[in-house]
């Protein structure tokens, strides 16, 4: 029996609830293991570029228009694409502005009190502030499906 | 209809156009048909997701959208969505 496209579609906005639900504590930790480490093998080096990897892969996720990443079918593209992703992604970003907002007034805060390099400073605000879009649009997405069904 | 001394639009019962909310019909057209969530999002083109939100009023559709939900159930819009006090 051929499956439907909303399934095929129901299928990758699952996947991809679980991928900005999980990405954004991968970044996290990938940001807390990495803090003061020097690359000494290509695992290291391969753990710092985890990071860059993550936040790629966040963006597109937050971004409007890379549908096609999750399918080449153009009606699961423009299901995957709808109005109340439109509307989550649009509301996720926001929440990732005003909490790269608080968390930068919160590191520059710390910064007069703690030493921290500056680029850790600034890769700080970054980790947590698209995390926090990530989780956002996670939990918007994820209460969109299982909302009184 | 008038303009009120805040600015806001007042209507003839002295009640302002922010005071109201939107309320639809959309689950009981939809069971009303027979049709299930998906199959309804299949025919105007978005997901059950979306679907789902507007019955739950926690997506308020366009009026694109919302058009297109009225011709789906073959009823006119005004029948699916109504302001409410």
């Amino acid at each position: 029996m051929p499956v439907s496209n909303s399934v095929i579609a129901e299928r990758f906005i699952n996947l991809r609830i679980l991928s900005s639900t999980i990405i954004p504590f991968g970044l996290m930790a990938n940001y807390g293991t990495t803090y003061a480490l020097q690359p000494t093998s290509w695992v290291d080096v391969l753990h710092l570029f985890a990071g860059p990897f993550f936040i790629f892969w966040l963006v597109l996720i937050l971004a409007n228009g890379f549908e096609n990443l999750w399918s080449n079918v153009p009606i699961v593209r423009s299901l995957l694409g709808d109005d109340s992703t439109i509307e989550n992604r649009r509301r996720a970003q926001g929440f990732g502005f005003w909490a790269m907002i608080v968390i930068g007034v919160g590191v520059y805060t710390l910064c007069q009190f703690v030493v921290m390099p500056d680029h850790k400073a600034a890769q700080l605000v970054v980790v947590l502030s698209i995390s926090a879009a990530g989780l956002r649009f996670g939990y918007l997405e994820q209460r969109a499906l299982s909302l009184g069904q | 209809m008038a303009i009120s001394s805040n600015g806001r639009l007042a209507l003839a019962n002295n009640s302002t156009v922010s005071q109201f909310a939107l309320s639809n019909r959309l689950r009981e057209c939809r069971t009303a048909l027979e049709l299930t969530q998906a199959q309804l999002g299949e025919v105007v083109g978005v997901s059950r997701k979306t679907i789902n939100t507007v019955e739950n009023g926690i997506f308020i559709p366009s009026t694109l959208l919302a058009l297109k939900l009225a011709r789906a159930l073959g009823r006119p819009v005004e029948d699916l969505f109504a302001l409410v006090e």
